[in-house]
């Protein structure tokens, strides 16, 4: 490889020879014209300056024995400023194999002189716009669509039960629930110790220090654990459903199976849906057992509450609806986790890229959707007064 | 084109791969001479692919040497083994594109990474290479939206952006139809006559084979090596050995 020379002021000369008879211009390229030696080409051609008066110029390439693209571009150059100055432009001194590798590589160049002209800003503004509606509305209409096959498909299987692939059920279900045991309970746990410290810190003025085992007790099963373990299945396995099936989409696989005359529906989507809105009430349980067992350790170690103690001021603020809300809003959220994950996953087209942008949506809408439904549901509660 | 230069470009020298237990390929030598086109072939199985990737570098042999431009390809390390991987470009089965960058960036990709060319240049570039496989005006097309056979003009057109002394293809009509082959096919040749690029192929495509080969190189899955090695002629009128005619005459094996 050619070390780069030394670059100096009158690099012109040192890259080719530039010759002037009259309005004739001769430029002569020193050997070798090759990409290894394009910066000393560019500063050589920004020094030089042609003629006013110049007709034509002629490029004599017979000292050029070494060459590759670069002598393609070299002349592409020399022909723009050819037109600049209605100068004409000769090439002197190609032997035939060079001609042969030009006339190859300089058709193209040639044909796409002009191109067609970008729209203006208005004009593009305006029709992104309008792509960015269709888009939405191709979205929705999806979206629909999505959901009453989903439905349609859970209401079949109270006919027929084997209507939808089992087959594969209980290892979604492992995989969304026992496999997210650990992270959830952790969690849950650390979210009970969080909140019993938050309390106890205020209850602690007021001398209710016995109420801690109200707050943990209500805010974990009412809120926090149904909402934290939505959120850990919307990363868990929201992302992974979009990823599969984005995945069998870009393989062929989907259409594979709609070619068997097999509804990816009932196949794919209906049982990963089913899994994970059936393990996450499950989840939530742990959760709220562990959150418990979180503001039981803050208690006993701020507040000397002892374990008896906060039990059985829990039994008493623990009402069944408390969990049950819970847990019965947590099944929703796992549909809508499921749900968006699968759509998330059915909507990748093109490559490998579109498989993580919309494992990406899948996550970020499972998890803003969850939060939505969720205060949704607390409205819900409020106004019925569960 | 007939002279003969006396260091050859690709040297191979008792390269042997083996997958743990499995031998793919032993003690094969050949060389390959510069503005030759060899086409590499032989039925399912054989490690023609794997000859490719140990070439290439993609794969170590187990033993022996690949030798460019007469330097140890297999040992160089570094700085070294960049420079020498400048000098070969690869179109892959499936086009090898990057998906999320558009043809043109992902042509200028090497441009930019291994040359001085100001954008303008780049740009020209791109315009060259693209037009050179039939493909100008697709620069803003990302690979997903272009066809099979497209992906590997494109391919193709990246692989050549550093204007490389080899050109390798691995299958590169598998997957396509007759006239996009063909055409290929006539891509291979005008580039290797215009610009002089040695070119391994990869195929067993019987009229890709006859269209562009110049030397030939069978393998076999059995003898474990090279069955024949020699101009396309010598290689086909070998018809003694049964594999060979097999191959060519497209005779099943009992």
């Amino acid at each position: 490889m050619k070390r780069s020379k030394k670059h100096t002021k009158d690099s012109a000369s040192s890259q080719f020879t530039f010759q002037t008879e009259g309005d004739i211009v001769i430029i002569t390229p020193q050997n070798p014209v090759v990409l290894g030696s394009a910066l000393e080409f560019t500063n050589a051609f920004s020094a030089l300056e042609l003629p006013k008066n110049c007709t034509s110029i002629i490029l004599d390439l017979s000292a050029v024995e070494q060459y590759d693209s670069y002598l393609v571009i070299l002349i592409s150059r020399l022909r723009k400023h050819a037109t600049q100055f209605s100068a004409s432009l000769e090439i002197r001194g190609l032997n035939p194999q060079m001609k042969q590798f030009v006339t190859l590589l300089e058709n193209p160049l040639l044909r796409t002189k002009n191109r067609a002209e970008l729209p203006s800003f208005l004009k593009s503004y305006i029709a992104n716009v309008g792509n960015v509606t269709v888009d939405l509305i191709n979205d929705f209409r999806f979206f629909l669509e999505f959901l009453g096959e989903v439905f349609s498909n859970i209401f079949r299987l109270i006919w027929n039960p084997r209507s939808i692939r089992w087959n594969d059920f209980p290892f979604y279900f492992l995989r969304a629930g026992v496999n997210a045991l650990p992270i959830v309970v952790v969690v849950g746990f650390l979210m009970g110790l969080i909140i019993g410290y938050q309390g106890a810190v205020q209850l602690h003025q007021f001398g209710a220090d016995i109420f801690l085992a109200d707050l943990v007790g209500i805010s974990v099963t009412r809120e926090l654990a149904p909402l934290m373990t939505a959120i850990i299945v919307a990363g868990r396995s929201g992302s992974a459903f979009a990823a599969e099936i984005g995945t069998m989409k870009v393989s062929e696989e989907l259409d594979a199976l709609s070619s068997m005359g097999i509804n990816i529906y009932s196949f794919l989507i209906t049982p990963r849906i089913l899994a994970v809105c059936l393990a996450i009430p499950f989840l939530v349980v742990f959760s709220d057992i562990a959150g418990i067992i979180g503001g039981l350790i803050t208690g006993m170690t701020t507040l000397d509450l002892t374990m008896t103690g906060y039990f059985t001021q829990m039994q008493q603020a623990l009402t069944y609806s408390h969990i049950f809300s819970g847990l019965f809003k947590s099944f929703f959220l796992g549909f809508i986790i499921a749900a968006v994950g699968c759509l998330r996953g059915l909507q990748v087209h093109g490559g490998a890229e579109s498989v993580g942008r919309f494992t990406t949506a899948a996550v970020v809408t499972g998890i803003l959707l969850t939060i939505i439904v969720d205060a949704i549901f607390t409205l819900l509660y409020q106004t019925l007064g569960i | 084109m007939n002279s003969i230069p006396s260091l050859p470009i690709i040297e191979a020298r008792n390269l042997t791969v083996r997958f743990g237990e499995r031998t793919i390929f032993e003690n094969v030598s050949f060389t390959i001479h510069r503005g030759d086109i060899l086409v590499i072939l032989g039925g399912s199985g054989c490690g023609k692919s794997t000859l490719l990737r140990t070439l290439t570098g993609l794969n170590q042999p187990t033993e022996g040497q690949v030798l460019i431009d007469g330097e140890d390809f297999t040992a160089a390390v570094g700085a070294e083994r960049t420079r020498l991987l400048r000098k070969f470009g690869i179109l892959f089965q499936s086009g090898g594109l990057f998906a999320s960058m558009s043809l043109a960036e992902n042509i200028a990709l090497p441009l930019q990474t291994y040359t001085n060319l100001s954008e303008n240049d780049i740009e020209t570039m791109i315009t060259l290479k693209l037009g050179s496989v039939g493909l100008d005006g697709f620069q803003e097309f990302l690979p997903s939206e272009i066809s099979g056979g497209m992906k590997k003009r494109a391919g193709l057109a990246r692989a050549m952006a550093l204007d490389p002394e080899i050109l390798f293809f691995d299958e590169p009509s598998a997957g396509l139809d007759p006239i996009s082959s063909v055409s290929l096919d006539n891509l291979i040749l005008n580039l290797n006559s215009a610009l002089g690029t040695t070119m391994i192929v990869v195929t067993h495509e019987l009229d890709s084979i006859n269209k562009i080969a110049k030397r030939a190189l069978m393998l076999d899955r059995d003898a474990q090596g090279i069955i024949a090695f020699g101009t396309l002629d010598e290689v086909k009128n070998n018809i003694s050995n049964p594999r060979i005619n097999h191959f060519f005459n497209r005779i099943a094996e009992e």
